[in-house]
């Protein structure tokens, strides 16, 4: 016999009562911990992603059937030294409470009430103010100076507090207690400290301070007791705050570490004292793509407790997802398969960049370079006191116009003229650089002739691991190209004064009174061209039968790349085309090279002694993740209060219309799927409830 | 907010490049006139006048700084070239204070 059977579900009614609020005011350790305000009502409760403590607003009602205790009008609800019960003072902690159907209760909102309001009409007055979330509290006490380390002991645990400036790897220096010697805080909770970013040691004690560590020191430091706010785990921060690069050939599956390579995220220069530390929070993580926002929640006592949570904004991983609710046009109103009243969304795609590239300072190189001289030269300059003297400042016979002659010596990278020992005559012919630089027509690797300034400090460090100065070395008997880079050969003896580096331009100006009395310091090495340590600037080099001298400098000059950091397109991007964004981060990230010409090297291959190109690569490609998908923005209005959306919830589709919002539309199927997230959360109370929500993907702001 | 950013870019180039010519003012200073001790000798032909040029050798002095202390001196092996200013002829090997001046090394020696 045929049979049909169904099952339905109670229809939900079109008309439902609302959600049970009420106002209290926090007293913990008062029995109870609540008082209920009757005659205060909440408006509206906002919460929004970032270092936001969330804000509700409330109004009196006045009521004059029990004026001992409640307001009846306007001057008893403002008034400074009311000492009413049912006013609410400056600085009162309210929480904002419902009950769910079993009578338990949940905290929608807990803060501290400030800035009361009049609204005065003719036919109402209105008293209303402001509170803000608990959260607010962590904004009373800026960051101050830095909690140190002691430079000669950084692995013991021994800290100092100072009014040093708080500030994460200055100039691009590691300044961070080193592994395995982090501070602990009141929960156990470790975390570095700062180091003197000037002390090197071998090995090295300094780390780079990257964003997980940086946020540790934040939240550990200038929050231990967690009075208002919980920190968050730091394991948590560990495994989420790093840079995923997908595996080539794959897609990127966040919960699946083998499909990418997780890099560290080293925090910029970055200077915090005198700001909040949730706002510094928010300045490190929001460039890379992660989100944060204050939650409010229940304990089991019923007491309100609030957490900072941090997590990943854009990139596809198991988060909560949640649909909208919309019946199709013309269907039976069906409160169980609608829950969205009003919406204005926009699907954008104008901020999208989907290719990062990340600018570090250009590279820069210590080499050695053969110098010649700047100005003409001629044996008559040699001839006889006058002709000496006519060098010597000192000399009322000096000639303004030998300013430059027998001084100035130059490498001469951009063709201005130089003296050619072989020709006899000015050339001005470019020496290369191809051997230092890369073919110089090389398209991408190479370099344009133009002016190098030598930077003075070199990286090749002295025993005690500090950095040399540019060095001048002289010789007699140098058989190179002059000028050129440094061939290897001669007999070379170091100049201990009575020079300076040139500010524009690859080379040195001899500074003496007379350059014909050039004091070079005397040297004990057997074999070297000046023993005495004086050289005859003017007559070794004018006359004709002397040992002409040559002038080698040792110093650092910026090639024309940097070092390459770049993140392209990927298949998930929503749209076509490559869109690139270029990233300032001069301040931290760099190459430096010891050629292997320099007389510092001692090898016969150039030596990178800093390369921060895997840290500049995992910038780039956080960066890419944060704004690679598109973006959809708008507000989102439900009919009805609720709790089922929350900061960071992803807004998957609007069921019943088929509408995937999708945002990294084009991915492959196997990689993650991204959504827009809730950045902002709105209850309104007043007058009928309702639950707006703003949706919105980070824009790309570069 | 675009006019910030590059604000603070000019700014930060403009440290970096200070910070460069920073790292250039550390060089050695300018030094004064040298003067070392010397030691008279022969190259070629001892010279058999007083006012002309004689050959040097540099001398490194040490030796305890007590009173009475012996000096040591030793002879570098290095030579330059040293006007007698004085009216005697310095045996070969003897030891004298030069000084540089102008654009020449000079010693007295008057016997």
């Amino acid at each position: 016999m045929p049979a049909f059977a169904s099952i339905e579900s109670t229809s939900i009614p079109l008309g439902r009562p609302a959600a049970p609020v009420g106002v209290f005011r926090y007293l913990p350790g008062v029995v109870g911990n609540y008082e209920y305000l009757s005659n205060i009502r909440v408006l509206t409760i906002q919460y929004r992603e970032g270092a936001d403590a969330g804000v509700a607003r409330f109004r009196y009602v006045f009521d004059w059937a029990d004026p001992p205790t409640d307001p009846g009008s306007f001057q008893d609800a403002l008034s400074v030294d009311s000492n009413l019960p049912g006013v609410v003072a400056n600085d009162d902690r309210l929480v904002v409470l419902t009950f769910d159907p079993d009578g338990n209760p949940e905290c929608l909102f807990d803060g501290f009430a400030q800035v009361p309001e009049l609204g005065l009409a003719p036919d109402r007055e209105m008293v209303t103010f402001v509170a803000f979330g608990v959260a607010i509290r962590e904004w009373d006490t800026p960051i101050g100076g830095a909690l140190m380390r002691d430079a000669d002991d950084p692995t013991t645990v021994s800290d100092s507090e100072t009014d040093l400036i708080t500030q994460f790897n200055p100039g691009g220096l590691p300044n961070a207690t080193p592994d395995g010697a982090d501070a602990v805080d009141d929960s156990g909770n470790t975390y570095p400290t700062f180091l003197d970013p000037l002390v090197i040691r071998e090995p090295d004690a300094r780390r780079a301070w990257t964003l997980p560590m940086a946020v540790r020191y934040l939240c550990y430091r200038h929050n231990p007791d967690q009075t208002y706010v919980i920190n968050p785990d730091s394991s948590l921060l560990d495994a989420l705050l790093d840079s995923r690069e997908p595996d080539s050939g794959s897609g990127l599956l966040p919960d699946d570490p083998s499909t990418y390579q997780s890099e560290p995220l080293l925090v910029p220069d970055y200077p915090a004292t005198g700001k909040a530390w949730p706002a510094v929070v928010r300045d490190l993580l929001e460039p890379n793509g992660f989100g944060m926002a204050f939650r409010l929640d229940t304990d089991s006592g019923g007491n309100p407790t609030t957490s900072l949570d941090i997590f990943r904004r854009q990139d596809g991983s198991a988060s909560t997802y949640k649909d909208l609710f919309l019946q199709p046009r013309g269907s039976v109103l069906d409160p169980g398969q609608t829950n969205l009243a009003e919406a204005q969304l926009a699907r954008d795609f104008s901020g999208v960049a989907n290719a990062f590239t990340v600018e570090s300072e250009l590279v820069r190189y210590e080499a050695s370079f053969i110098l010649a001289p700047g100005f003409p030269i001629s044996a008559g300059d040699a001839v006889g006191y006058s002709a000496l003297a006519a060098f010597d400042k000192n000399s009322p016979d000096f000639s303004r116009t030998n300013h430059d002659m027998y001084r100035l010596y130059v490498f001469d990278e951009t063709g201005e003229g130089h003296w050619n020992w072989k020709s006899g005559t000015i050339s001005t012919e470019v020496p290369p650089l191809d051997d230092l630089l890369g073919s110089q027509d090389g398209p991408s690797a190479g370099y344009v002739k133009r002016r190098r300034i030598p930077i003075g400090e070199l990286f090749s460090l002295d025993p005690n691991q500090k950095p040399l100065k540019a060095r001048l070395s002289i010789s007699t008997d140098y058989n190179g190209s002059q000028p050129g880079l440094w061939d290897g050969t001669g007999t070379w003896q170091p100049v201990g004064g009575g020079f300076e580096l040139l500010k524009d331009r690859l080379g040195i100006w001899i500074n003496v009174p007379n350059p014909n009395s050039w004091n070079i310091q005397a040297s004990k090495v057997s074999g070297m061209p000046y023993p005495a340590g004086v050289v005859k600037g003017v007559e070794d080099q004018a006359n004709k039968g002397a040992n002409h001298f040559t002038l080698r400098l040792t110093c650092v000059i910026e090639g024309d790349h940097i070092l390459s950091a770049t993140a392209d397109r990927r298949p998930s991007s929503p749209i076509s085309y490559t869109v690139l964004r270029r990233v300032d981060a001069r301040d931290r990230y760099a190459k430096h090279v010891v050629a292997a010409n320099s007389e510092f090297n001692s090898t016969s291959d150039e030596i990178v002694v800093r390369d921060d190109s895997v840290d500049a690569l995992a910038e780039a490609s956080a960066r890419r993740t944060a704004n690679e998908a598109g973006e959809v923005a708008g507000v989102i209005t439900i009919p009805r209060f609720t709790q089922a959306y929350q900061i960071g919830d992803r807004i998957c589709s609007i069921q019943g219309r088929d509408l995937s919002l999708r945002t990294n539309a084009g991915a492959p199927t196997e990689e993650g799927e991204v959504y827009p997230a809730v950045v902002g959360l709105t209850w309104d109370f007043d007058g009928k409830q309702q639950t707006l929500l703003q949706l919105s993907d980070q824009r790309g702001q570069y | 907010m675009r006019a910030r950013e590059d604000e603070a870019k000019r700014l930060r180039i403009r440290d970096a490049a200070l910070i460069d010519g920073f790292s250039q003012a550390g060089l050695d200073p300018t030094l004064g006139m040298p003067c070392l001790v010397a030691q008279t000798k022969t190259q070629s032909s001892y010279p058999t006048s007083a006012q002309t040029f004689y050959a040097c050798s540099p001398l490194t002095v040490l030796g305890p700084e007590v009173e009475g202390g012996m000096a040591i001196l030793t002879v570098g092996n290095s030579t330059f070239f040293s006007l007698n200013l004085g009216s005697a002829v310095p045996p070969s090997g003897t030891n004298v204070l030069a000084t540089f001046v102008d654009n020449r090394w000079v010693f007295r020696y008057d016997g």
